[in-house]
């Protein structure tokens, strides 16, 4: 659970300032699909001057176990993304498109790898509101 | 919560009225692009044949090679420190994994040792964030647009483990400060939390090495004041009874009573000066780190009679 607050501190910090480089803690708590999908959000968002102002909330909570290897935790989290808001850098208008429930589900899961706890995948269910 | 889920759905069916989509679709649709598996998403603008907002990270020395978005045109840089190269072939920054998974990854596919796996992040929204993907031979475009030797750097920094002060204070484990009395701040010394620590990257041609150093801590403790110290503070012991600290002290003036938690948060900030050498340049880079710590200090009540 550790890491799952650390990847999603990292993406919040990363998103606010996408034209900065990236939060370490980004690499430190994430591998393979749970990084490069926040890095190609990050790449979207620098590429169309967009940034997320404000945080998410989260009501997460360990729904699995299974003993591996690698051991494998499933992490079941309902994101609250109400304070937390794509705008435009260039005019501070809001960049979010109509009609989305700021409340989802998002499933993942964490591993360890190389000694250490990470999240791989974290997949949000955009038509799953919770 | 069932008037809730009502709202909900009502929405759902005005904005298909509309033609809106009441949840956008994955891939990019008429402006409208989902991050891969972020909770939202969101209206882009493009600029075709544009900078691309990519500003920073240039395109490299190697210069040549122009590096596009395959649907939109937009332009990218063909090198980004974090990402790797990017490939025209699929619209991917790729970056061999270092370490390799383990011969039991799945990623192999039954192809372990041949090839190497390589850490894919894409453009063009939908559900392609990327991942780790195999490769016999590297990626198109994989080492094509040289690094500068600044982005090389930023990548041995990368590599580094660089962290924030251990913080040490005088009155921790909870215990309670005073008004008045002197607070002794300080880090554990060692490669990650004061220096120095090295790190090298290279590329075929050209290899940069970056040491980094700390250079100070800011102390800011959580009642609007803060103090810099250019050195790592001084270790308190008890014999030290109430003298202030000879090199990184503060004495706070009220109580933490109205704090949340009654406690200040205390955060302290390494700036870190990294140079750098290699490819026939030098330069510093400025990077920096905090940690956290809470403190309680009370007020000494003296009774008049």
């Amino acid at each position: 659970m550790a890491a799952y607050e650390a990847y999603w501190a990292a993406q919040v910090k990363s998103q606010a300032n996408p034209k900065n480089r990236q939060d370490p803690n980004l690499a430190k708590y994430s591998i393979d699909r749970a990084l490069t999908d926040a890095q190609a959000t990050i790449l979207l968002y620098r590429q169309h001057g967009i940034q997320m102002l404000g945080e998410p909330t989260h009501d997460a909570k360990v729904t699995a176990f299974d003993p591996g290897p690698p051991p494998t935790v499933t992490i079941t989290d309902c994101l609250d993304s109400t304070h937390w808001k794509p705008v435009y850098v260039a005019t501070g208008k809001s960049a979010l498109a109509p009609g989305q429930s700021p409340r989802v589900v998002v499933d993942s899961t964490a591993t360890l790898y190389n000694g250490r706890w990470v999240i791989r995948t974290s997949v949000a269910h955009r038509d799953r509101t919770c | 919560m069932l008037s809730r889920s009502r709202v909900v759905g009502l929405t759902a069916v005005v904005f298909a009225l509309l033609g809106l989509g009441a949840v956008p679709a994955s891939a990019s649709d008429g402006g409208v692009t989902c991050p891969p598996n972020q909770p939202i998403c969101v209206i882009v603008v493009t600029d075709p044949g544009g900078p691309g907002g990519g500003g920073h990270g240039g395109g490299g020395s190697g210069g040549q090679q122009v590096c596009k978005v395959a649907g939109s045109g937009e332009v990218v840089p063909c090198f980004d420190p974090v990402f790797g190269w990017w490939s025209n072939a699929d619209g991917c920054y790729y970056k061999l994994l270092s370490p390799q998974p383990p011969a039991t990854a799945s990623e192999w596919d039954g192809h372990y040792p041949r090839g190497a796996i390589y850490a894919g992040t894409c453009l063009g929204g939908g559900g392609t964030g990327g991942g780790w993907r195999w490769f016999n031979t590297p990626p198109q475009g994989y080492g094509g647009a040289t690094p500068t030797p600044a982005q090389l750097a930023q990548q041995a920094i990368d590599t580094m483990r660089l962290d924030g002060p251990a913080i040490s204070l005088t009155l921790a484990n909870g215990k309670t400060g005073l008004v008045g009395l002197p607070v002794w701040m300080w880090t554990q010394v060692s490669a990650t939390t004061w220096g120095p620590t090295s790190a090298r990257a290279a590329v075929p041609g050209m290899a940069v090495t970056a040491t980094a150093r700390a250079r100070q801590i800011v102390w800011d403790m959580g009642d609007g004041h803060s103090v810099t110290c250019d050195n790592p503070g001084t270790r308190y012991t008890v014999e030290q009874g109430a003298r202030s600290s000879p090199s990184c002290g503060y004495v706070y003036s009220r109580s933490s009573a109205s704090e949340s938690g009654h406690e200040y948060s205390v955060t302290a900030t390494t700036t870190w000066n990294v140079t750098w050498a290699g490819g026939g340049q030098s330069g510093v880079i400025t990077v920096t780190r905090n940690s956290t710590a809470r403190l309680r200090i009370g007020e000494l009540q003296v009774l008049v009679s």
